[in-house]
């Protein structure tokens, strides 16, 4: 019997080890190699502005790739105060897409790249970058997550995400500092439109869905509560496929329920273990949908719209990931955020998120 | 979410009252003290404007036929009539005049009917497994002591596991523990949560309010149907002369529809956008291949009908059945599986090598109790005078009925085959050392009611091995005697060379023994037998 051919499925890693995170935080180094890096990019500069006296800074949109199937990914780096390990994963993804190999040049052969970044300009002075909250639950992660508090920025933002009508909108944040999820690597949030009704029905009852038969908290029991109640739901298959490439860090077709082995490679994504975790999950309006996957639900039409992706989402229609790095050590944030960028980019040009 | 950072100087924080979204100015204004003054629009003299109403309704093109749906948010307006609010908005286009009173009203009165029909279902359903619970204890106890019986065939542990199995644990935990696993199943089931998707439904009024108050809502419809024109004209090619879709017809108009509901979030119509999310919600749905279940059967494929599917946006002059009409059903077959559980419980087969012995329960021996049903024959057999200390024998081969556990303790006993294990002195007794020769029988139950009078089988097991012993014991010092007089030199050796003739002698005479045919049963012949040495 002979067998269709069928595309190999895509991957895409893009690591930084600790001595190439020294090099791009290296301002002088960076400049001399931004010249080369930028070539095969589109560039615009969007907006400049000051966020303290004499911290300048500049908002520049990078674009690369054809726009196929997989539709306009905009990545959005341009947080309220630029953290050093978004500024180096926005380094890392210019230097990654510009490089030439095959396996890029079929994605881009399928999406459109969009990165916005937000710089400190060559002369700004540089404020000292602190954790955006410090409190014990999700919530303080996800203050990381909202988006510029600059008008002039956020106008500039705004503007260019309208004109580049995003199929895909991944906004990559350090949330790092937080106590309960300081422990691991990171997590995704997606804004899902849900309705008012159940959304508050799932959100109340969401600590007894994830108690096994004898009342104890069973994750396994939880994630496969949610996979058979949402089983028809597209936004599943697309977070349990982004949870699969951000465990692994290539595409695995077989599931794995809960990250019960960290194995060689997997990132130690961020899931509720314990039932304080799951009322801080549910206060905040998030629903665990896959390992290191969570529903935005807070509003009913979708996610909490001051973060890109929420707005994205509630004016444009389109797909929404934050990635909220929120490990101790900056070199696994900024690995966390190449990573899910990476498992969104895959993801879009797999066709996973139409 | 809304919070910054602490460490954002004084100037670039953002106020409380602040959001990006909506910001047009370069700096977000102060705050300060308000206080209204003569020449000020917003004093009392001014009308408020009024909120947005919580239902909008938008007229949007059919996707998969000519005409056109009215688009609202489904959850919002469930919401809305449990609140009882009776405001509601329209976004329609300038140039479009259509009447929304009627078509609003339709649409709501059939939202309401379907679901307070779906409640009532959700509740019927509940019902029904409720009442299973209340007979499956029964079904339960019943099959628990058929998997008893299979138990006891296991070598060693087969006797103690059967009977703890067999009882529901009554042998070791009494009643308490015996009532409590066989009521396990029936807590899982009362607690049981309906498994429909719209269980968190509030509940609805009757009857809709007498007026709703419309309210014109600007939304750029005009612009809306514009840029969907090319999108619904691809839809209405893909689903023209069909009925409904499946597989890749369906993920090509979920593709389609996507792109709908991205133009209707692009408009700002948000309606428009909830209609079409809905729409590819199911359709996706109907799209995606079936669960696979034990790696070769899967669940039937559904497709999406499009009548089905536009329903709900659709004004229909047709509505649900009476709620009443689903529930009567429900109830009479609750009551009629719970029947059938209860009779299926208390049935029996007897083979024709075995007999079921009937108890009444313990704590409740009721005239009758022990009344039983000969299936095969259909004939009722009335049993008078039981007490709590009755029983009776139900000899095969057959079908009965009794009644079902706990109102009556049953034991099913094999007649064939039952081995029993005795041993008997051959020395002299006034030795240190004694000889003793120990034999198995295998015997069988001729008189099951003279077995039953011994009490439960364990209990006659053991006045077998009693008083056959005692027999046996008896014999074998009449044989010893017999060798005295004909002075043997060596007793015990000679009894144990001549024991097999002695043990044939023995099988032909103990079945005349009153003992032993008091006892109901026939011993058989000797299975094994050897000699041991006994020091006290």
């Amino acid at each position: 019997m002979m067998r269709a051919v069928t595309d190999k499925p895509l991957t895409l890693r893009i690591p930084l080890h600790a001595d190439a995170y020294a090099v791009l935080a290296n301002e002088t180094r960076w400049r001399g190699e931004f010249a080369t890096v930028r070539l095969p990019y589109e560039t615009r500069v969007l907006a400049e502005s000051q966020l303290a006296p004499g911290a300048w800074v500049r908002l520049t949109a990078f674009t690369i790739g054809s726009g196929g199937e997989g539709g306009v990914i905009w990545i959005d780096l341009a947080s309220p105060r630029p953290a050093p390990t978004e500024i180096i994963a926005g380094r890392a993804l210019l230097r990654a897409f510009a490089a030439d190999s095959s396996e890029r040049r079929r994605i881009l052969s399928r999406v459109l790249l969009h990165f916005v970044l937000l710089e400190y300009t060559e002369d700004a002075e540089r404020t000292t970058w602190r954790a955006p909250a410090l409190g014990d639950d999700i919530g303080g992660a996800l203050v990381g997550g909202s988006i510029s508090s600059s008008p002039t920025l956020w106008r500039a933002l705004r503007s260019d995400m309208e004109q580049s009508r995003p199929s895909v909108v991944v906004g990559l944040r350090d949330a790092g500092g937080v106590p309960l999820a300081g422990r691991h690597d990171g997590l995704v949030t997606m804004p899902v439109a849900l309705g008012g009704l159940k959304t508050g029905h799932l959100l109340a009852s969401l600590e007894s869905r994830w108690r096994g038969s004898l009342g104890r908290f069973s994750t396994l029991r939880g994630y496969r509560w949610f996979a058979d109640h949402f089983a028809a739901t597209p936004e599943l298959s697309t977070s349990r496929f982004l949870s699969s490439l951000l465990r692994f860090g290539e595409y695995r077709t077989r599931h794995r329920e809960v990250p019960d082995r960290l194995a060689e490679l997997e990132l130690p994504v961020y899931y509720p273990s314990t039932s304080s975790e799951l009322r801080s999950l549910a206060s905040a309006g998030l629903l665990p949908a896959a390992p290191g996957v969570f529903w935005d639900v807070s509003r009913p039409y979708g996610g909490d719209p001051l973060t890109a992706a929420g707005h994205a989402h509630r004016h444009l229609g389109a797909f929404g990931l934050t990635a909220l790095a929120t490990a101790d050590d900056p070199t696994r944030r900024t690995n966390f955020l190449l990573a899910a960028t990476a498992a969104a980019i895959v993801a879009a040009a797999s066709g996973e998120m139409a | 979410m809304s919070d910054r950072e602490p460490d954002m100087p004084p100037e670039d924080r953002p106020s409380p009252e602040f959001d990006p979204l909506d910001a047009d100015l370069p700096n977000p204004a102060p705050i300060v003290e308000y206080e209204p003054g003569p020449d000020d629009l917003t004093t009392e003299d001014a009308e408020p404007t009024p909120p947005v109403p919580a239902v909008l309704y938008a007229e949007v093109p059919d996707p998969f036929a000519e005409g056109s749906l009215v688009a609202h948010d489904r959850q919002a307006l469930i919401a809305a009539i449990a609140a009882g609010d009776r405001r509601r908005g329209i976004q329609a286009a300038d140039d479009l005049v259509w009447s929304p009173e009627s078509r609003v009203r339709d649409i709501e009165e059939a939202t309401l009917a379907h679901v307070r029909g779906r409640r009532s279902r959700l509740r019927y359903r509940r019902i029904y497994w409720r009442i299973l619970a209340i007979a499956l204890p029964f079904l339960v106890a019943s099959l628990l002591g058929a998997a008893g019986l299979l138990i006891r065939q296991i070598p060693i542990i087969g006797a103690p596991l059967g009977e703890f199995v067999g009882s529901a644990g009554a042998s070791v935990g009494g009643l308490p523990l015996g009532l409590l696993i066989a009521i396990l199943p029936s807590i899982w089931l009362w607690r049981r949560r309906a498994s429909g998707q719209d269980g968190y439904w509030p509940r609805l009024p009757r009857r809709l309010p007498d007026e709703l108050e419309f309210t014109p809502v600007p939304g750029d419809i005009a612009g809306l149907l514009a840029d969907l024109e090319a999108t619904i004209l691809e839809s209405r090619q893909l689903a023209s002369s069909r009925r409904s879709a499946a597989g890749t017809d369906a993920q090509r108009l979920e593709e389609v529809i996507h792109r709908a509901y991205r133009i209707a979030h692009r408009a700002g119509i948000d309606v428009a956008a909830s209609l079409y999310l809905d729409l590819r919600r199911r359709l996706h749905r109907a799209g995606r291949c079936p669960t696979r279940r034990l790696g070769f059967l899967a669940r039937r494929r559904v497709p999406a009908v499009f009548a089905e599917l536009v329903g709900p946006y659709k004004p229909s002059n047709s509505r649900p059945s009476s709620p009443h009409f689903i529930g009567i059903p429900h109830i009479a077959g609750g009551v009629i599986a719970a029947g059938l559980i209860f009779l299926i419980a208390g049935l029996f087969r007897v083979g024709p090598n075995d007999f079921e012995v009937v108890r009444p329960n313990r704590a409740w021996a009721y005239p009758g109790s022990l009344d039983y049903l000969v299936a095969t024959q259909f004939s009722w057999v009335t049993v008078d005078g039981v007490e709590v200390s009755s029983a009776i024998p139900v000899d095969g081969p057959g079908w009965f009925w009794t009644w079902p556990v706990p109102f009556t303790r049953r034991e099913h006993i094999a007649t064939v085959d039952r081995l029993v294990s005795a041993e008997a002195l051959v020395g002299p007794r006034d030795e240190t050392l004694f000889d003793t020769v120990q034999i198995d029988f295998r015997y069988s139950i001729r008189d099951s009611r003279a077995w039953v009078r011994h009490g439960l089988n364990v209990d006659a097991e053991a006045a077998v091995a009693d008083i056959l012993a005692q027999n046996l014991a008896d014999f074998m010092e009449q044989q010893r005697q017999e060798l005295i007089t004909q002075q043997r030199p060596d007793v015990t050796e000679a009894l144990k060379d001549s024991m097999k003739p002695i043990l044939e002698s023995y099988l032909g005479v103990v079945n005349n023994s009153p003992e032993i045919r008091g006892l109901g049963v026939e011993i058989e012949s000797v299975t094994a037998f050897g000699f041991a040495i006994f020091s006290p």
